[in-house]
């Protein structure tokens, strides 16, 4: 250390005098005391760990906390600094706003009730089962107060739900890829009453999903489910807000992506012609399995063994081309389908709606006779039909009763396709002629 | 790994990479950041996460005692020569890093807010980094008296603008509570965590050298003295205050207050070695070199901004101050060096503005590495070429051509 610089001149000091360091003494302590005594509430802010202060100590809080993640010091800690990230959803903001429940009878759609986190930019993630098919919710945050939310986009596949608001919130930093099987989750999150922190622990991981188990209280859906260390993992899905969920960070981005390109979906399922059903209906198209019952597609008129051909400009040759075809339609926007019946060629235009707005409709569960009531096994076994699907319809022609279906097909004299349905997925195969 | 066996891998790594810097001809702290890399999770991970989390505190000693070291530069008498000028220095430096790194990452197409918070971060200059090196090099001269102070002010400025700038940003963000609530908190967090921190350490300090007077061995003054700083470093953390700003203040009360300072600072001096290693290792430890590797546009406009504005700046402060033309021109050098007030900040960042947090944290890790390993260097060079260095390498005394000090 450079001598000079400390020791200056030989002489007094200025603290030297008893005065003047009396006066110091004075002055410090007046600052400590007023600075204290006019010190504000401290604001609701996630909690900051122990170790913290408005001006740390420089490298120690690199070297006691690693260069991002902050030390656990308890599950009570996580849940704390997780709360502020987690909206409750305590109501709808109009009742009855599925899309097509014109009918005086319909039942009063389920209050909405769950949970979602904020995850950037006035959007919040959630799961559909919070929301109980309603379009526009109600939410609650100790920062924002009651704010209303609408659906800005929805994933089938996952249940995911995007909602918009206006006011936004505080974010929490997304984990990065998935947990591994059998460490520990929180999903965390506040009621009216009470502060909710459900131990979680992860008990399959798939290459794009992962299983949660919980210990004790069952959380409800669309609580956000944190990792030890304070990242959001996902959000619980389902009723009972346990199973498959769905990490976040992927998710997010799926999502917005969905939500500013305006997707539409058809409410109808197709298969590829190949095989047996390629001979029988022609290898031009994809036969429809499936219609949501008041989905767009039924409402304009398609029916379950309808071959697609073309929508709008686009010639369907496989599923993958229809599957192109049908995803990248907009909401709103009428696509003309043109369609195989009976042979007749004809054009149906239908328009797509929003993906969460199927959710509204209610699903019939599909009857008719099983597979194995109608066929034998060895002729099961040669259509590769399992025993317990459920026959809906043959050669077109709905099934009403088991009865009818046999004599249908004791009598058939050249191959059949027959729509079946199993675990709600319908599908289409070819039987062929009896020999 | 035991902490116990963790400490000694961490000081005999230290003086290994001591003798080597020595035989390669960079600073000391250079060799032994990067020994400290080498043994880190990064690479060898003989020292994990946990060893350095556990080994904090004689981080936290070294830090103390390193400000308190170069609080002692405000002694009155000194401080009077140098005072305005290094003011002067400080606010042009700063500034010029401030606005540059600012318009390099807007042009960049950041965010405004992660380009202001950035900005304030590359402000901050390597207060531990920069004593280290001239401890080193036994430096003496204009340029060596200029840099304590510059850097003590350097620090309190930054903390300054920290504060108002996320004040600010949290009052543009639409806080709950209003802008009048937000604004009344920022300020009354900056003048307490400034004046608070500063009644702490002159508190202690008084205290200090009233003790002094009656420690009349080497041992009991170094007792005294590793004493009063942790009490400092604890005292202000327990309250939510400053301990950079506290322990500044606690040097420059024990110098300003009679001659006993001056022996408590040489008493100092026999405890810094091991510390000192001990801290920059761990510091090391903690680096993240692959992070370069990701840092992008908007890190690489961080990085060259930060460093034209740092030297330019220092030589635009410079002007119409009576320094040597060498020094002018390389003052700016030794402000290169970037750590620890900047990770402090931006793990600040990273609890009021989660948002920002990954880009800001990847950015600033990054530029660290790169400070880090070159502002050593630079600093070193900068003390050879002004002749303030006691001695010259070879190449040095070729290029020169002068006798060593």
């Amino acid at each position: 250390m450079n001598d000079d610089a400390q020791t200056g001149e030989s002489g007094a000091k200025i603290l030297a005098a008893t005065r003047t360091r009396l006066r110091l003494i004075a002055a410090c302590g007046a600052v400590l005391l007023l600075g204290s005594a006019l010190a504000p509430q401290p604001a609701e802010t996630p909690l900051p760990s122990p170790e913290q202060g408005p001006a740390p100590l420089l490298e120690e809080q690199v070297q006691r906390s690693g260069p991002v993640i902050e030390p656990f010091v308890g599950v009570h800690d996580v849940a704390a600094r997780a709360r502020p990230h987690v909206v409750r959803v305590v109501g709808s903001v109009t009742a009855g706003a599925a899309l097509f429940s014109d009918f005086s009878d319909v039942d009063r759609p389920a209050p909405a009730d769950g949970f979602g986190v904020f995850v950037g930019d006035g959007y919040i993630l959630t799961h559909a089962d919070a929301l109980s098919g309603q379009r526009a919710v109600r939410l609650a945050n100790p920062q924002i107060g009651q704010v209303d939310a609408t659906v800005a986009a929805y994933e089938p596949g996952t249940g995911l739900v995007l909602l918009r608001t206006e006011a936004g919130g505080p974010v929490p930093a997304f984990a990065a890829g998935l947990p591994a099987a059998g460490s520990l989750a929180l999903a965390a999150g506040r009621t009216a009453s009470r502060d909710l922190a459900v131990p979680m622990f992860v008990t399959s991981v798939a290459s794009d999903r992962f299983a949660v188990g919980a210990l004790g209280e069952t959380p409800a859906p669309g609580l956000p489910i944190f990792a030890p260390d304070g990242t959001l993992l996902a959000v619980t899905s389902g009723p009972a807000g346990l199973g498959d969920v769905f990490p976040a960070g992927e998710a997010v981005v799926r999502l917005v992506a969905r939500a500013e390109a305006g997707a539409g979906v058809f409410g109808l399922a197709v298969q590829g012609l190949t095989g047996s059903l390629a001979t029988l209906l022609g290898d031009r198209g994809v036969v429809v399995t499936d219609v949501i019952a008041d989905g767009p597609a039924a409402v304009a008129g398609i029916e379950p063994g309808d071959v697609v051909v073309a929508v709008g400009e686009a010639d369907i040759t496989t599923a993958r081309t229809a599957a192109t075809a049908l995803s990248t339609a907009a909401a709103g926007q009428p696509a003309t389908f043109r369609l195989l019946r009976r042979g007749r060629e004809q054009s149906i235009d239908v328009t797509p709606v929003d993906a969460y707005a199927l959710t509204a409709l209610s699903r019939v569960a599909a009857s008719g006779p099983l597979a194995s009531a109608v066929l034998s096994a060895p002729e099961l076994a040669a259509a590769g039909i399992p025993a317990e699907a459920i026959v809906l319809r043959i050669d077109g022609a709905e099934v009403v009763s088991a009865s009818q279906a046999g004599r249908a097909l004791r009598s058939r004299q050249a191959a059949v396709p027959l729509l079946l349905t199993r675990d709600g997925v319908a599908f289409m195969v070819v039987l062929e002629a009896p020999q | 790994m035991n902490e116990i066996l963790s400490v000694g891998l961490v000081l005999i790594a230290a003086l290994i990479a001591g003798h080597l810097a020595q035989l390669i001809r960079v600073p000391e702290v250079t060799g032994y950041l990067l020994v400290g890399v080498a043994i880190g999770p990064a690479s060898l991970d003989l020292i994990s996460h946990e060893n350095v989390a556990t080994l904090g505190f004689l981080s936290d000693v070294a830090l103390g005692l390193i400000l308190f070291n170069i609080g002692s530069i405000f002694e009155a008498s000194n401080f009077r020569k140098l005072g305005r000028g290094v003011v002067r220095v400080t606010l042009w430096e700063a500034t010029a890093a401030f606005v540059l790194v600012g318009i390099f990452l807007l042009m960049s197409g950041v965010p405004t807010a992660i380009a202001l918070l950035l900005a304030v971060v590359a402000m901050e200059t390597a207060p531990a980094t920069t004593l280290m090196v001239l401890n080193e090099y036994d430096a003496r001269g204009p340029m060596t008296d200029r840099l304590l102070a510059l850097v003590a002010l350097n620090n309190m400025y930054v903390l300054a603008m920290f504060g108002v700038v996320t004040a600010l940003l949290t009052m543009a963000d639409g806080s709950a509570h209003g802008w009048l609530v937000t604004a009344y908190r920022a300020t009354h967090g900056l003048l307490w965590t400034t004046f608070g921190s500063v009644a702490i350490g002159a508190l202690l300090g008084l205290a200090m050298d009233f003790w002094a007077a009656r420690a009349k061995e080497s041992g009991e003054a170094m007792i005294l003295s590793i004493g009063a700083v942790l009490v400092a470093v604890g005292a202000s953390r327990w309250l939510g205050l400053s301990p950079l700003f506290a322990t500044l203040a606690l040097g420059a009360t024990v110098a300003n207050a009679s001659q006993h300072g001056d022996r408590l600072l040489r008493a100092l001096g026999r405890a810094d070695p091991p510390l000192y290693a001990a801290f920059f290792v761990l510091a090391g430890a903690e680096l993240v070199p692959s992070a370069v590797l990701d840092l992008g546009l908007a890190g690489l406009a961080y990085t060259v901004a930060r460093a034209v504005g740092k030297i330019g700046g220092a030589r635009l402060g410079l002007r119409g101050q009576d320094v040597p033309p060498l020094v002018r021109q390389q003052l700016g050098y030794c402000l290169v060096s970037s750590s620890s007030l900047a990770v402090g900040l931006t793990i600040q960042i990273r609890s009021a503005f989660p948002e920002y947090a990954a880009t800001v944290t990847g950015i600033v890790l990054a530029a660290v590495v790169i400070f880090e390993v070159i502002g050593p260097l630079l600093t070193r060079r900068a003390l050879f070429l002004t002749g303030e260095a006691k001695t010259l390498p070879a190449p040095l005394e070729q290029k020169v051509g002068a006798e060593p000090a």
